[in-house]
């Protein structure tokens, strides 16, 4: 298992009251695979989010049911503050703000 | 790090929904009895009628709402246990009973029944004072909206008994219950308790809902600060039943604290990055239009003659209270409910599966369009009696009662059916069997 696949398993986690994956709207700022265990640093869209510890627990327990051998640890961080720039284009059509521009080749 | 993300603390379904699913019979009992009101609603303010629409709506649909609300607010959001979840229980049995008693009473003008109901009253509210009042005292840090909460109750205190001083004295006749005096009591309890909680528990939830990161509140202080001074000036000005003259400052003075919080309010939601506004944000910008009105027509009304008829001098204070308790108070907690009571319906039913099978999110958990469909015609039920009150004309205010009532038996029915099974409807259908990895 690598970083890029806990990331692929957390698309299936959703912020429940924005209806968009963990993962699309930038709230998974680290992961890291290695000995059995699988660290996780997860912000919410707010500090004062009450669905926040409901998101980190879902995280953590689709990762432990997906992940069979591995010891699953989901910590919560708000450094940096979670930002709308850190969404990515499919959670950004979904909140109704434009694409990026990106810089031609 | 921070700990601010416990989901520990949550309390039971079975506590605060209640408090949701009985507040709109408040409203549709408020409703009907505007459609059964006669011409004297034009004429007098304090007509026995008036007074029982007024105290079914306020404290049978809104102070029970937000009661149930701030059951969820003070441990969920401020991060404050309550004292005892069973008191809370008691508390919505001792509430209920007492508002469903009290608005009786005051229908028929029974005095000794209006002193049973209003001692009910007030231990209804001792025992929630001392549940909320818990959960705010312990909460995690002074956040602008702990202190808009910690204000509101109390002024929920001062309007009580304000209340109950004017109960005792009908009953008693220790003085004359003078228009003034009444105005004292409405006001504390229009601004200071329902005013102050819906503006604090905006600057909590605009920015959550709309998801606002990059602005922070400006005026939240200085708005609470003006309006709790205004209030108590306004509450000592009118108490003596004073001159146009000082009516009208005092009136504007009284406006300006919610007006720069609207402004504040107004200033978070266009930062928003949740461009697409949700019931609830569409719940608040009709709140502020109201507020707007509500302004304009407490400041007219402040003015009297010859702005006010003689001869029906009770309408322009009926379409100011219409538009504040029902437009300005009453649109936010349409919407909100439809946030809370999913979240907590989410929290306790499908949380836990997450993992095991696709779970609904919180807006699969209500009808969206329903939601907008009530909020539509209460608005329009809003607007009815505001022109039947400035136009004076009785059917229509019949039929703005009518509107009322349907739009809350409409949102009634929507709080039931959130508690219908849901299916998950973006949710990825992962097949677990496919991605247990090793």
């Amino acid at each position: 298992m690598n970083p890029g696949e806990v990331a692929h398993l957390l698309t299936n986690v959703y912020d429940p009251e924005l209806g968009i994956d963990i993962v699309a709207l930038g709230l998974v700022y680290d992961i890291s695979v290695g000995d059995g265990r699988i660290d996780v640093l997860l912000t919410t869209t707010s500090a004062d989010c009450p669905m926040g510890g409901a998101i980190l627990e879902a995280a953590e327990q689709f990762l432990r049911l997906q992940t069979t051998g591995y010891e699953v640890r989901v910590n919560p961080t708000f450094e940096p503050p979670w930002d709308v720039s850190m969404v990515d284009d499919r959670a950004r059509a979904w909140l109704g703000i434009p694409p990026r521009v990106r810089a031609s080749a | 790090m921070t700990a601010r993300i416990s989901t520990a603390q949550s309390p039971p379904l079975g506590l605060v929904a209640p408090f949701f699913l009985i507040a709109p019979l408040g409203l549709i009992a408020g409703g009907l009895l505007i459609a059964s009101h006669d011409a004297a609603a034009f004429i007098a303010i304090n007509h026995p009628h008036t007074v029982a629409i007024t105290h079914a709506v306020i404290l049978g649909w809104l102070t029970t709402t937000i009661m149930g609300a701030t059951y969820q607010l003070g441990p969920v959001v401020l991060g404050g246990q309550l004292l005892s979840v069973p008191l809370g229980r008691v508390h919505l049995i001792l509430h209920a009973g007492s508002v469903a008693w009290f608005i009786w009473s005051l229908f028929y003008w029974e005095r000794l029944a209006m002193v049973g109901a209003a001692t009910g009253l007030v231990i209804s509210f001792l025992l929630y004072l001392v549940n909320a009042g818990t959960a705010v005292k312990r909460g995690n840090r002074w956040t602008l909206s702990r202190a808009y909460v910690a204000v509101a109750l109390g002024f929920l205190v001062v309007t009580a008994a304000f209340g109950a001083l004017w109960v005792g004295s009908h009953y008693e006749g220790w003085f004359v219950i003078t228009p003034g005096k009444l105005s004292a009591h409405a006001h504390l309890g229009l601004v200071g308790w329902l005013a102050v909680m819906v503006m604090g528990v905006s600057y909590q939830l605009v920015p959550l809902f709309s998801v606002v990161n990059r602005a922070k509140p400006r005026f939240g202080w200085a708005a609470l600060a003006l309006t709790v001074g205004s209030l108590v000036l306004f509450a000592a000005v009118i108490f003596t039943d004073p001159p146009a003259a000082l009516r009208v400052p005092a009136a504007m003075l009284l406006a300006a604290g919610p007006l720069l919080w609207a402004a504040d309010i107004l200033r978070l939601l266009r930062a928003r990055s949740r461009r697409k506004l949700d019931i609830q944000g569409r719940a608040t910008l009709l709140s502020l239009a109201f507020l707007a009105l509500t302004a304009v027509l407490g400041v007219t009304a402040a003015s009297g003659t010859p702005l006010v008829s003689d001869r029906e001098p009770a309408r322009l204070l009926l379409a100011y209270a219409a538009a504040g308790i029902f437009g300005f108070a009453g649109s936010p907690l349409i919407g909100n409910s439809y946030k809370v009571l999913p979240f907590l319906i989410w929290f306790h039913r499908y949380r836990v599966l997450v993992g095991h099978s696709p779970v609904p999110l919180v807006d699969d958990i209500y009808s969206s369009h329903a939601a907008h469909a009530v909020l539509s015609l209460h608005a329009l039920a809003v607007l009815t009696l505001i022109a039947a009150a400035l136009l004076g004309q009785l059917v229509l205010l019949q039929l703005g009662g009518v509107l009322l009532a349907l739009g809350a038996a409409g949102h009634a029915l929507s709080m039931v059916h959130m508690f219908l099974p849901k299916q998950a409807s973006r949710q990825s259908t992962l097949k677990q069997a496919e991605v247990v990895l090793q």
